[in-house]
This record gives C-alpha cells, structure tokens and sequence, in this order.
C-alpha cells in the first residue's frame, strides 16, 4: 500500500486530490445553489424584461443598459420614494419568481395587470409611472402592449412621436438628454418643419432626409430606451390618442416622403429649371392673355389720381396708358419675329420712354404751330415733322404709313374726315409741302 | 383690334399739355401714327441692344439704353 500510495501518489494524488477538490467544492455545490436561488432571479426578470418591452431587439438594449445605472443615481434623489416602492415590487416578484417557473411567470406578467405593471416597473423608469400616473397604471397594463408594438412601427417606420412623451417628463429626459436626447428633443421641432420643407425646399430636403435617417436610427435606440425606462409608457398614455392616429398618419407619409426624397432631388432639379421656363412663358402668356385693361385700369387709375404729370405750362396730364403702349409694342415684337412678349419692366419702361416722347412731340409741335403764326396745331405741323424726320419720304406717304400701322377706324377717320375739308386742307398742305420743297 | 387702337383723348390732352395749345381735329391720329413709327423704331433696336447683350427677347434694360437715341432721331 505504501508502497502503491507512494507510487500512486506522485502520479496521481496531487492532480487527483485537486481536480476532486474543484469538482466537488468550487463546480459543484456552488453551481447547484446558485443556480437555484439567483441564476433565476437575474437571467428572468431581465429576459422577461426585455423580451416584454421589445421582441426583435434585443442588442441596443442590453447596450443601453448600461447607462441605465447613470440614470437612475441622477434622478435617485428625485425618485428616492419610487426606490422604495421599487424594492417592494421586486420582493413579491422574487417570491414569486422563486415560487414558480420562469414560463409561469411570464403568464402570470400578463394575466395579473397591477403585478404585470409592477415587473413592468421594476426598471427604474417603470417605478416613475407608478408615481406620476398611478391612476394610469389600471390602464397601461393593456396599453402596454400597444405601445410596445407602436414602438416598434415607430422604430421601424423611423417615427419620432416617441419625441413630444419624452418632453413630457421634464425631470427625467432632463437629466437623461444630456449625452442622447439633445438630438432627440432637436428632432422635435425640425418635425414640426418637415411637412413645410418638404414642400417648399428640395436642398432642405436632402438634409432632412439626412436627419431622418439619423433620427430612424436614434428613435429605434431611443424607442427602446424608452420602452425600458417606460418613461414613454406614462406620457404616452396620455398621447395615445394624440398620438395613434398621428402615427398611422405619419407612416403612411413617412415612407413615401422618404423614398420621395432619394429619387426627387435629382429629378426635381431638371424639374425646376423645366417649371421655371414653363412658368415664365406661362406668366407672359398670362400677362399678355389676360385682358389688358386690367393691369391698365389700375395704373390709370393710380396714376390719373397720384402722379398726374404737369407740363411745363402748368397742364396736368395723364401718362400715356401702359395697355395702348404694350399692344403696340406686342404687335410690333410680333412683327420682328421673336416670340418674346414685354415684361413689367419693359413695359413700364416703355410707358416712360412714351411719355417722353409726347413731351418732345408736345414741343416741336407748338413751335411748328408758332412758326406758322397759328395756335392750333394742324396736321400740317404733323406732317412737317414726319418730313422732317424723314419717315414721310416721296416714296412713303402719310397714308401709306397710316395703312401698315393704324387700325381700319383710324385709317378711315383720317380718310374720310379730310373729304369733306379735302381742298382746304388739301391746299394747305400742298401749300405748306410746296414751302418746304421750295426751302429745300 | 376691335377696339380703337388707343385713346385719343388722353393722346389729345398730353400733347395739347405739352405744347400749350389746342389740337386740330385730327392731328392727334397723326401724332400717334408718329409714335407707333416711333415705338416701332425704339423696339427694333432695344431688340437689337438686347440680342447683342445676350439678352431674351426686349429688355428694359436695353429699352432704356436705346430710347435716347430714338428720341433724338425723332426731334423735330
């Protein structure tokens, strides 16, 4: 034996006695007891925890988890009377959960609605709705659900409604925001936005689409933060009936504005430049469609009233009207072959250039009239000045031009009113022609 | 043109403002057949001080750049 113990115990003993020392003692007893009292209480709550908040997503949240601790020692001098209740939950819980199987337990969440609300709470948050809406805790049981799912649609559709709950609970997202929702409560307000830009600016649009993208990603971390601080739960609860229709709404937006938003920059930018030669033709069109006595009435009427001009002799006069000016100057644009029709600026500029033009006319005209020894300005003054600028030329004629440029009406008065005076005027003229010619 | 090409009235007292004397009868018609040669002419070449400076159709820019020499083309 000795012999045996001595030969044995160099080989065997020293691992034998060590190995049978670890696997009695250290592996075996104490993972037997504890397995029994506290593997459950930890892995259960927490996976039942989890599991209850969100189905599909459980990384960020055992991520998030961590800083839950933060939390909760932040808001510890807030929420000492919640700690409390907090510990008296988790007691019946862990009797509970002791007392009976994990998959009991998981029913008994959902079948007992106050201890459901209870387990619900046991993360630091859930104990803030027990405090701050006691009355809605009868009611969240149910809702929980709901809002779990909405959560997720909200998460998944890229929902930020989660937003405007967790500005309800100033003390808690307060202390919260400081490293994670500052973007969140940004988010806000640039919502109430989105609907705006979109219509209006495409490049505001890139960038919210940019920021949906962030706030797709930040509302799925922070729907899950808030599914487990059940921070949300509370306010929700009061928004739910804001809120779900809202959110039915926004989703059905939401998606299409997203996928709008990839595919409509590129092609509303030839979009614009299209709509911006189309409106501008469109706006000339208008402006030359619509009948022109509007935009003439009223210059008319505000020039006739405001800034009725007065000649150097002291007369008042009227500027010459802007819709005589623009269809004449239509027509004769027309003429030129260019399809172009006056802008504003053109035409007012006309109407100025118009109104000088009467003055100077004005003038040469009462010193024709002055040189003949009359008063009244004839045509003959007229006709002198169109010689004299050489539009009525031997190969031209007054009529000629009253032919291409005057109306049928006009063109008729000026026929047919000088029949009947035709020898007097007739003399004159050719008296006043003759002059010129013998001048000349 | 159904309706008259312009109002002769207003054409009446501008000029007759302007000269400080009264207008036969029909001078006026021939006092706008003198402006619609004079329009005529000041489109024409803001068409062409438009076009040179690369610009659509009449501009007013370039109607006011042209209608000085218009109007001195057209003093009597």
């Amino acid at each position: 034996m000795p012999r045996r113990r001595r030969a044995i115990q160099p080989i065997q003993p020293t691992p034998g006695a060590k190995s049978g020392r670890s696997r009695n003692s250290a592996l075996d007893l104490p993972d037997i007891d504890d397995d029994e009292p506290t593997a459950p209480r930890f892995s259960m709550p927490l996976d039942d925890m989890y599991d209850d908040d969100s189905f599909n997503e459980e990384p960020p949240r055992q991520s998030i988890l961590a800083p839950l601790p933060e939390y909760d020692y932040d808001n510890g001098t807030v929420q000492s009377i919640e700690f409390g209740r907090r510990a008296r939950s988790e007691d019946p819980r862990l009797d509970r959960m002791f007392n009976k199987r994990i998959s009991e337990q998981y029913g008994e969440l959902n079948d007992l609605t106050i201890n459901g609300e209870d387990y619900e709470l046991d993360g630091n948050f859930i104990n803030r709705r027990g405090t701050l809406l006691p009355n809605d805790l009868l009611e969240q049981v149910a809702e929980e659900d709901l809002d779990n799912t909405t959560t997720e649609i909200r998460a998944l559709t890229g929902r930020r409604d989660g937003r405007p709950s967790d500005v309800d609970l100033g003390v808690f997202g307060d202390v919260d925001d400081e490293d994670e929702e500052p973007t969140f409560r940004f988010t806000i307000p640039p919502r109430m936005h989105v609907p705006v830009e979109d219509e209006g600016d495409e490049e505001d649009e890139v960038d919210m689409y940019n920021e949906t993208q962030r706030r797709l990603n930040e509302t799925i971390i922070e729907d899950d933060e808030d599914v487990e601080n059940d921070t949300r739960a509370g306010a929700e609860l009061v928004n739910d009936d804001e809120t779900a229709p809202v959110l039915a709404d926004d989703n059905e937006t939401g998606p299409f504005e997203i996928a709008g938003w990839e595919s409509e920059p590129d092609a509303e930018d030839d979009d614009e430049d299209l709509q911006a030669y189309r409106g501008e033709v469109s706006a000339i069109d208008r402006s030359l469609q619509t009948p022109a006595p509007e935009t003439p009435a009223k210059k008319r009427a505000g020039r006739q009233r405001k800034t009725l001009n007065i000649s150097r002799f002291g007369h008042e006069y009227p500027s010459f009207p802007a819709a005589t000016v623009k269809t004449l100057a239509n027509g004769f644009i027309k003429s030129q072959g260019s399809k172009t029709k006056i802008s504003k600026d053109t035409l007012a500029a006309l109407v100025q250039t118009s109104d000088f033009y009467f003055e100077q006319v004005g003038e040469d005209l009462a010193a024709y009239a002055q040189h003949a020894g009359r008063k009244m300005i004839e045509e003959g003054d007229v006709i002198a000045l169109l010689k004299r600028t050489r539009q009525v030329t031997d190969s031209s004629t007054v009529f000629s031009l009253a032919q291409k440029l005057l109306p049928r009406e006009l063109l008729q008065q000026l026929r047919m009113e000088p029949l009947p005076k035709l020898r007097r005027q007739k003399r004159k003229r050719m008296e006043t022609i003759r002059e010129e010619d013998g001048h000349e | 043109m159904p309706q008259t090409l312009y109002p002769r009235g207003t054409v009446k007292k501008i000029v007759k403002a302007h000269a400080n004397r009264p207008l036969s009868k029909n001078a006026d018609i021939l006092i706008f057949l003198k402006y619609a040669l004079f329009m005529q002419e000041v489109i024409k070449e803001a068409g062409i001080a438009s076009k040179r400076s690369g610009e659509r159709g009449v501009s007013a820019r370039s109607v006011r750049k042209v209608r000085e020499g218009c109007l001195r083309k057209f003093k009597g």
